[in-house]
């Protein structure tokens, strides 16, 4: 796993982002943000891409961090289904091929 | 170039207010918004014409020239490339005149915001508006890419060069990918918008079928022909795997035709999980003899007798 960080300050500045928005997904547990000793905010880089999403979500569409959390759950069972699908296809692929 | 009903894309008639625009566009995007849609191209066509039709009627003086050129817009093209010519001469000529420009322009505006309105509806103009209203940076758009291997390809971990962009990337492909597995190439989408970061390449693995192998999962599985006799009385028969291994295997006295017999870890390579590998099943077909000599058929017979 990648573990380069950025710092919070940056992030905010980077995109132009409210700080409460950042912090309401971190209290949904959709991001997560550590302190080091230093009491210096990061996040890590790994959840940039789903930070974006939200933020797409949430500027572009208009969804709030609620709709967000539940949008975010309903496309993880979404992508754990097509994975399973695809696997199933390939089954009966090779069911068919015998 | 054909004309758009940006009115229609929204499901709006041209009456309709700028807080009805604004209000079918979001309904819009969140029903056809690529992250909530993936994998869908037509969700994404329509995403694509849904941002342009909003570009256009959100903007009050885009708009107003949208209405007022609508279909007729390829003479409103005409128009340019006459202001062009026009332009060019002036140049050329060194023509001091200004009466030409009540010429060209109809109503109240002006040679650039012409050509600003053709490229904001066919072009480039999106990105222009995009960035001079909005200050925040958005990742690029994702690529969507798919690339064949054979069974033979993807049990090895080797190195591929795929052009994107008219650019070359060459990318590692893990032993054991599977048909239809997606991987993610970071950085390798459309470019960023505002100097946002670019967005993210998805490459979706198709593995071709293979003549002597069928897999599933990690587990290959092939047919092996043996002769009567080997079935009958047992023996050793060579099994060649798919990476070209020649394994002995050892075949019981009365093995039964469509007898599975597996060769551990001997199958395909898991992915990312080096050195481990699933099973190789081999199934057992029995040859019966054909064109029996007379040798043969007599001693067959004496078999037969003897099993009654």
């Amino acid at each position: 796993m990648d573990n380069k960080k950025l710092l919070y300050s940056e992030c905010i500045k980077i995109y132009n982002v409210d700080e409460a928005f950042i912090d309401s997904l971190e209290d949904s547990g959709l991001v997560s943000i550590s302190t080091d000793e230093y009491n210096e905010r990061f996040i890590e880089v790994e959840e940039l891409a789903d930070l974006e999403q939200f933020m797409r979500w949430y500027y572009d569409l208009n969804i709030n961090v609620e709709g967000i959390e539940a949008l975010y759950h309903m496309l993880d069972r979404v992508k754990a289904m097509q994975e399973e699908l695809d696997r199933l296809q390939n089954e009966i692929r090779f069911y068919k091929s015998l | 170039m054909a004309y758009i009903d940006y009115y229609k894309i929204l499901g709006l008639n041209r009456s309709a207010s700028a807080e009805d625009i604004k209000k079918a566009y979001r309904k819009l995007a969140r029903k056809l918004h690529p992250d909530l849609n993936p994998n869908d191209k037509d969700a994404q066509q329509r995403f694509q014409e849904l941002n342009e039709a909003n570009e256009v009627l959100s903007d009050p003086e885009k708009r107003a020239k949208y209405d007022k050129f609508g279909e007729n817009w390829e003479h409103g093209e005409e128009y340019e490339k006459a202001q062009q010519q026009y332009r060019q001469q002036q140049q050329a000529w060194g023509d001091q005149q200004t009466g030409g420009r009540t010429f060209f322009t109809e109503g109240d505006f002006s040679e650039d915001d012409f050509s600003d309105f053709f490229r904001s509806m066919f072009g480039s103009g999106f990105s222009q508006r995009t960035q001079s209203h909005g200050t925040r940076k958005y990742k690029g758009g994702d690529y969507q890419a798919e690339l064949h291997l054979t069974m033979r390809q993807a049990m090895q971990t080797h190195q591929q060069t795929i052009a994107v962009d008219g650019k070359n990337i060459r990318i590692t492909i893990p032993a054991g990918v599977e048909d239809g597995q997606k991987i993610r190439l970071s950085g390798y989408g459309q470019q960023g918008v505002n100097g946002g970061p670019n967005g993210d390449l998805y490459i979706t693995f198709l593995i071709d079928e293979d003549a002597k192998f069928k897999r599933l999962g990690d587990d290959l599985y092939m047919q092996l022909t043996i002769n009567l006799y080997t079935a009958v009385l047992g023996g050793d028969v060579t099994v060649t795997t798919i990476d070209g291994q020649q394994l002995k295997m050892k075949v019981q006295p009365g093995t039964q035709p469509g007898t599975k017999a597996r060769l551990k870890g001997k199958g395909f390579p898991v992915y990312k999980k080096d050195g481990q590998a699933g099973d190789l099943y081999v199934t057992l077909n029995v040859r019966i003899p054909e064109n029996l000599t007379q040798r043969e058929k007599e001693l067959f017979t004496l078999l037969s007798n003897i099993g009654q």
